[in-house]
């Protein structure tokens, strides 16, 4: 019996699928500088696995159609405030560089919001929510964060739950 | 026809580790068109040209009229925006000094590693405190999100680049993500004529921004 090739879909394929720019213009509310918006992209769909490259992108592309459809437009610009607490990306950087400076994080905070409901006021659930999130390569811990501050919006445009 | 003396070819290949290939080319061009013309700078190009194909690439753009390496500091200044520092891998004199006067605070340093023979004490010298040395092993404490990457290429075809060994030993997919910016800068007009020895090809995507 002849063998099925194990990967119908080539890499250039996947290449040829991911469009930078609309990446980049989904992360401008929360990355206000342009230098900084290629950075993430670059992270996000240039590096790691092609399978990984082309779902970040397909993942963040439907998240930024919701943000589209919400009834209140997005801010282009959103500023942490002191109720909207946040934390920083760290670099994928080995352990002994990996300083608490803050060129040593990624120019992206991820909004801790909806993690702080999921968790019920458990702050330890939260950080480990945080590490699982942000552990790992730079184009895992970026896309969860970026997902988790378009979901923040989401949440906050829908109507509360009853529970 | 004139011919050059052989000894031209060990002089040539202790300037290019300590000026960069394409810096030394240009050198050596015009010392050689001033003794003896285009004629003497065609005779340069037969002999050491496929030993140093930056050489032939130089010697080609002089004999079709260009008189100096084309060095867009402006560019490479305008890609570092908002950057605090900038780990170079490699070394080209010529453009080096360009830039440098226009990267004021932003922290320099240079890679020094090479699979060529390099005094980097004497490299060092030349910048008189403005570059630090980083060897590999530091070389990632220069990482950073307000930290740039800078490496020269020479010459590239719209997908393949060609750039110097050092590059690829440094260069990783963790060492990708951990700077903001990995800037290429093309210090040649044109694609390598003849093989590309002392050099290495690598796909243009490495890079965030090709000048």
């Amino acid at each position: 019996m002849p063998q099925r090739p194990p990967f119908s879909v080539s890499a250039l394929s996947i290449e040829s699928l991911l469009e930078t720019s609309s990446i980049e213009s989904l992360l401008t509310p929360w990355v206000s500088n342009v230098e900084d918006r290629q950075f993430i992209a670059r992270c996000l769909l240039r590096s790691g696995p092609a399978h990984h490259r082309g779902a970040n992108f397909v993942l963040l592309s439907l998240l930024g159609e919701v943000l589209q459809r919400l009834p209140e437009p997005m801010p282009q610009v959103r500023v942490a405030t002191p109720i909207e607490p946040c934390v920083p990306i760290p670099l994928r950087l080995p352990p002994h560089l990996a300083e608490h400076t803050s060129d040593r994080y990624f120019p992206l905070q991820m909004s801790l919001g909806p993690l702080q409901k999921l968790a019920g006021g458990d702050e330890h659930a939260v950080a480990v929510m945080v590490d699982c999130l942000t552990d790992g390569p730079a184009q895992h811990a970026l896309a969860n964060a970026v997902m988790v501050n378009v979901l923040a919006r989401i949440l906050d445009a829908l109507t509360p739950s009853r529970s | 026809m004139s011919t050059l003396p052989p000894e031209l070819a060990q002089s040539f290949a202790v300037a290019m580790g300590e000026l960069g290939f394409c810096s030394t080319a240009w050198l050596y061009v015009r010392v050689v068109a001033q003794a003896g013309g285009d004629e003497l700078v065609t005779v340069l190009r037969e002999q050491l040209g496929r030993t140093f194909p930056v050489l032939d690439a130089v010697a080609a753009d002089w004999l079709s009229g260009q008189r100096a390496p084309s060095v867009d500091a402006g560019a490479v200044f305008s890609a570092c925006h908002g950057l605090e520092r900038l780990l170079v891998v490699g070394l080209e004199a010529d453009f080096l000094d360009a830039l440098l006067p226009l990267l004021d605070g932003v922290e320099v340093a240079l890679l020094s590693y090479s699979m060529v023979d390099v005094d980097w004490e004497r490299v060092s010298a030349n910048y008189a405190g403005r570059v630090q040395l980083v060897d590999l092993a530091a070389a990632q404490e220069w990482a950073g999100s307000r930290s740039g990457l800078l490496t020269f290429v020479y010459g590239h075809n719209g997908h393949l680049s060609h750039v110097r060994p050092s590059w690829l030993r440094f260069i990783g997919d963790d060492i990708r993500t951990q700077f903001r910016s990995i800037l290429g800068w093309n210090v040649l007009r044109a694609p390598l004529y003849v093989y590309p020895r002392w050099l290495v090809e690598t796909p243009l995507s490495d890079f965030s921004e090709v000048l």
